[in-house]
């Protein structure tokens, strides 16, 4: 039969058929067009029978030769197209990766807060844990139980807010030291993070602020141990090495009592602004905890012994970030939160 | 208080400097707060005399002054000193000297030849008069130097006295510290007892011991009010600070310096000076004092009185009617050891701190008032001359604080100290102090001197040991302790979470003052009474908040005024109710729903964007499904939109829209958004509980139905979850519509159900009977219409 004679012609027209192909579509008529119902290769596979049947075998052969070129080359070709499209549509999804994402706004923490957190998780990795008293207090916590009498000249270095009923905002965490000790027997090794109040205010002094007190009473703490403790939690926390200084001070509730410089974390002691050229910055107050303390909360003052120590946080914030100005912290700006994010 | 390094010398030879000095008395427990140096004059500023003034030739305000300076011949100095007066001495610079900036050259003023100038006190840089002449002393030497006539330089000493070191507060008290820490000895004062020249004296009666255990008085006759204070007294004042005013009064205050202890003179001649009687005040008794102010005394406060009443605040300040006058020429000395606690029950009531009053409260030496007596009365006869009669001294020696001696253990030193000092060093550490110390087995006796209040007992011992050994000697140790206590729970939620959580959603800690102003308090709680704080900062600062939101409102003010278009704010701390502290987290937003940006639809926020963020706080417990918002009207907030938070029944919190009427300068548009809740409700999660996934596959169905506006969305959600218990695995509410299409007081509300089985694959006519059970339910219940 002549179509199967002309099937070597009619190849080499499909093969350049499906090569100047110029899309998946197209192809597809081709391959309808070969392959489809009403396709050339299906009507010639159709017809083979017609064929005398000593040429069958080798028509046939030569049939199944025809179509798997034929498939191989829309494959291939199929291929070629749907590389070419991908590319064309990836080429077309361009995006101008400078523009900004998408996003909310997230927000963070008020600095002192974040100064409180910060001293808290240095403390407790060694050993400390957190208590925490009321904010209104009664005198003898806040007062008498801390070795400071009535009329005591120590009550007129803290301005006191009073309540009408004898109650009074605490004016430092130290009554926690007490409320601690009459509910826990030692060894006890906990800071006290809070607000605390003193009726002042000007430039250097708002009548709210925040300390953070520590407390360690157990049978073999010494004075030693109260100045390692310190100078591990200045290093952490200034993460620099900075020298301390402790000064013999005094503290009703403390004896021995220190103050504690450390050099100036701007000048790095060599004297400037911030540390009036003395090279030196005072930051807390610490000392061994006056008998006289453990006599209220029947613990034995001959077994036992420990150190206090109270920070003001405001002041830890100021030195750590480079702020100049304490009222700051009670506005709440944006502008300012915003740089603590 | 401050303290010359020249007076201090006088009383201990030591050889550092200043910045020397200063470090080491700081580091022994004296805070030196600054050092102020006195600059010296030139050097050839010396003490000259005016011998002879004529006028000056041309010019009448000009004088010609010959001036003896203790060369060989006079100095002709031409001087427009209205003050300059023959015989008269002061401070001449001479040829060759510069004065600030000028120098003093041989030169003719207006035809006079003048060699040297005149000096003030402003001029020289030793005080800030530039009109008048520095005087000196009619006894000043002619050609003496004037640093050295006036011991200069000098260096001013700023001490920090902490209030446990009384014994500190005079030149004495310092210098001891002085040669503790310098290792020399200190000079003995010379305290001759003066002998009587009259017979004058007053009776003294002391009617509350207790409060006076020492008295001393003496009159002294005849001063000569004439006389001004000399020179070298004056420099001594002016460089610890204290100002001149009179010579007695200058004495008084001299003694006081030198020797800590405290005096007051009385002008005999204006009160009923037949007698001195101490006592406490009874109810109605009024003084007025020395700087003018008149005191309701009240009872129990301690007076020096005569039988009309009372001449002074004991210990504090004299009365304004016996104080000393330029004209006063008869006096009554007092030098009296008065007890602490009666001090401070005057100064704490009338609030009245003078030089006296700070010694006297902290203590002075209960035995040495003879001694002070006799200082000023040696003082004031050289000075301003006077009879002095017999000392007069009124002892209740059962009221003078006794010392007992104090046993200090070895082995309880290094104890508290952790440090092993040796024997021979602490031993010499007690005495170096002035105390009695005896030797014993194990550690030592020690009795201390009766000026150290604060040594009592054996730990004020062993931080005396520590002072002066030095902390800087003590050794830190550094043992680390594992925390144990503190093993945090899984079901415990962290308050760091709660922070995250918030600053995840665009919120800001904020941190207000826990007293806020009582008129914005009231419009959330108008019918509770806060508690009020006595003395408060101001009236807006002084009441103790009951909610977080006054603060929060006033943080978010603070930046709508600074046109902030968009505001979120939280803030974790406590309200004061009147029988507890509750622990609270309140948060506060405004404005746009996310940050201006592109390609997102700007909008402003509403009540379920923060009832949104309220939900993913919940979300921390594990059961945010339990808490449930009752829609109820509550003081402060929009009608229409406000609610309150529940937990098992129980109210734990509040959410809603602030009221507009709350302030007027926010504009009506703008809508502030608050919540607060009990941090406790957040603080605990249920552990985790695996479900097994089934292994069948869910089948959806979307309904919508209808029905009427007012019918809470949650009641319908509540009343679809009670149908099927069993099978329904979710429900999700996808959308609320109102509008076309449904009638004007209905809502359609559209949810997206599925279903789903553990032990097999649903068939659709079980699902479609358990959805008919529930259109049911829900039509019976709400009238509900399938859309």
């Amino acid at each position: 039969m002549e179509a199967y004679s002309q099937l070597d012609t009619f190849l080499t027209q499909a093969e350049t058929d499906i090569q100047s192909a110029n899309s998946i579509e197209e192809l597809e008529s081709l391959r309808v067009a070969y392959f489809g119902k009403k396709g050339h290769i299906t009507a010639l596979t159709k017809s083979i029978g017609k064929l005398p049947a000593k040429d069958r075998p080798a028509t046939g052969k030569k049939l199944s030769n025809a179509r798997s070129q034929l498939q191989t080359s829309l494959e291939t070709k199929s291929e070629k197209l749907r590389e070419k499209s991908r590319l064309e549509r990836l080429a077309s999804e361009k995006v101008d990766v400078t523009l900004p994402g998408r996003r909310g706004a997230s927000g963070g923490p008020h600095p002192l807060s974040r100064t409180m957190f910060r001293m808290q998780e240095i403390f407790s990795r060694v050993g400390f844990d957190i208590a925490v008293g009321p904010e209104i207090e009664d005198d003898y916590h806040n007062f008498e139980a801390l070795n400071i009498p009535p009329e005591h000249p120590a009550r007129a270095m803290q301005d006191t807010f009073y309540f009408h009923d004898d109650l009074l905002l605490r004016t430092h965490t130290s009554p926690v030291q007490i409320r601690y000790m009459a509910n826990n027997k030692p060894p006890i090794r906990v800071v006290a993070p809070g607000r605390v109040y003193r009726c002042d205010s000007d430039i250097t002094h708002t009548p709210m602020f925040h300390q953070l007190e520590g407390l360690v009473v157990d049978e073999s703490t010494t004075f030693a141990d109260l100045k390692g403790v310190l100078e591990f939690f200045v290093q952490e926390f200034f993460e620099q090495d900075l020298k301390l200084r402790f000064r013999p001070s005094y503290f009703p509730f403390t004896e021995p009592s220190a103050e504690v410089d450390i050099s100036c974390v701007f000048c790095k002691g060599d004297g400037c602004n911030v540390c009036k050229r003395s090279g030196w910055l005072e930051v807390l107050g610490c000392g061994m905890v006056h008998p006289a303390l453990y006599s209220n909360v029947d613990i034995d003052a001959e077994r036992f012994a420990g150190y206090a120590f109270g920070m003001g946080v405001e002041r830890f914030t100021m030195l750590r970030y480079g702020v100049d100005d304490l009222r700051i912290f009670f506005r709440n700006d944006l502008d300012m939160l915003s740089q603590f994010q | 208080m401050i303290v010359s390094t020249n007076w201090l010398r006088k009383w201990v030879n030591f050889n550092l400097n200043d910045a020397e000095l200063s470090s080491r008395l700081t580091m022994s427990g004296l805070e030196v707060k600054e050092v102020t140096p006195v600059a010296e004059c030139n050097a050839h500023v010396v003490v000259g005399i005016v011998r002879t003034i004529r006028p000056h030739s041309t010019h009448e305000h000009l004088k010609v002054c010959m001036v003896d300076a203790g060369q060989d011949n006079g100095i002709q100095i031409v001087c427009g000193a209205p003050d300059v007066t023959e015989g008269a001495k002061y401070p001449v610079a001479l040829v060759g000297s510069k004065v600030g900036d000028l120098t003093i050259d041989s030169r003719s003023v207006h035809g006079e030849t003048s060699s040297g100038m005149l000096c003030s006190t402003g001029e020289l840089g030793l005080g800030d008069s530039f009109d008048t002449l520095m005087e000196l002393d009619s006894t000043a030497p002619i050609g003496c130097s004037l640093n050295q006539y006036l011991e200069l330089p000098d260096s001013m000493l700023d001490f920090e006295l902490t209030p446990n070191r009384a014994d500190c507060l005079s030149i004495r008290g310092v210098a001891r510290e002085v040669a503790i820490v310098t290792d020399q000895n200190i000079e003995s004062a010379s305290i001759q007892s003066i002998a009587a020249e009259s017979s004058s004296s007053l009776p003294v009666t002391v009617l509350d011991p207790e409060d006076c255990p020492n008295y001393c008085g003496r009159v002294i006759e005849n001063i000569d009010s004439g006389v001004k204070t000399p020179d070298w007294m004056m420099t001594h004042l002016e460089r610890v600070g204290l100002r001149c005013i009179h010579p007695i009064v200058d004495i008084t205050n001299y003694v006081m310096m030198e020797l800590g202890q405290p005096m007051h003179a009385f002008d005999t001649d204006i009160f009923d000076s037949s007698e001195i009687i101490v006592r406490r005040s009874k109810a109605g008794e009024r003084l007025t004092l020395l700087d003018g102010e008149e005191l309701d005394l009240g009872d129990d406060i301690l007076l020096i009185t005569d039988r009309d009443g009372p001449n002074g605040l004991a210990g504090v300040m004299g009365g304004h009617s016996s104080g000393i006058r330029p004209e006063t020429t008869n006096i009554f000395l007092e030098s009296a050891f008065f007890s602490p606690l009666a001090i401070r029950r005057s100064v704490s009531r009338f609030g009245k701190h003078t030089d006296a009053s700070h010694r006297f409260e902290r203590g002075v030496h209960p035995l040495r008032q003879a001694e002070a007596m006799e200082r000023a009365t040696k003082l004031i006869t050289e000075i301003t001359g006077g009879v002095p009669g017999p000392l007069q001294e009124v002892t209740n020696c059962e009221f003078i604080p006794d010392k007992q001696p104090c046993m200090v253990r070895k082995s309880r030193i290094e104890r508290i100290l952790g440090v092993s000092i040796p024997e021979d060093r602490i031993e010499s550490i007690l005495r170096s102090v002035n105390q009695h110390v005896r030797t014993l087995e194990n550690g030592w006796e020690v009795l201390p001197p009766n000026y150290r209040f604060d040594l009592e007992k054996e730990h004020d011992q062993i931080e005396e040991i520590a002072r002066i050994f030095g902390y800087d000697k003590i050794p830190s140790a550094m043992r680390f302790e594992m925390n144990t206590s503190s093993n945090i729970s899984e079901t415990v939620v962290k308050e760091a979470s709660v922070r995250e959580t918030m600053h995840h959603q665009g919120y800001f800690e904020a941190i207000t003052y826990s007293f806020i102003d009582p008129t914005l308090q009231e419009k959330f709680t108008p019918n509770y009474i806060p508690k009020l704080l006595a003395n408060p900062i101001s009236e807006n600062m002084s009441v103790m908040r009951t909610s977080l939101w006054p603060g929060l409102l006033g943080a978010f003010l603070e930046n709508y005024r600074r046109n902030k278009d968009r505001v979120r704010l939280y803030e974790i701390g406590r309200v004061f109710l009147h029988d507890q502290e509750v622990d609270m987290i309140g948060g506060l937003c405004y404005g746009m729903a996310s940050p201006q940006q592109w390609g997102v639809q700007e909008r402003n926020i509403d009540f379920f964007d923060i009832k949104g963020d309220l939900f993913s706080l919940l979300d921390l417990t594990g059961k945010s499904d339990q808490f449930e918002i009752r829609a109820q009207p509550l003081e402060g907030l929009h009608p229409g939109c406000c609610a309150g938070i529940y937990l098992n029944q129980q109210r734990c919190g509040s959410i809603g829209q602030i009221h507009p009427v709350i302030f007027n300068e926010i504009n009506d548009e703008d809508k502030v958004f608050v919540f607060e809740l009990e941090l406790e409700v957040l603080a605990h999660r249920s552990l985790n509980r695996y479900d097994p996934i089934s292994r069948f596959p869910p089948l959806i169905r979307d309904i919508s139905i209808v029905v009427a506006t007012e019918t809470p969305v949650a009641e319908i959600s509540n009343e679809i979850d009670r149908c099927d218990q069993e099978n329904l695995e979710n429900i999700t509410l996808f959308d609320v519509y109102c509008g076309k299409g449904i009638g004007s007081d209905s809502k359609s509300v559209a949810y997206r159900l599925t279903f789903r089985s553990n032990k097999q694959t649903l068939t659709d006519e079980e699902v479609n009977s358990s959805l008919q059970t529930i259109l049911g339910a829900l039509n019976e219940k709400f009238g509900a219409q399938l859309r």
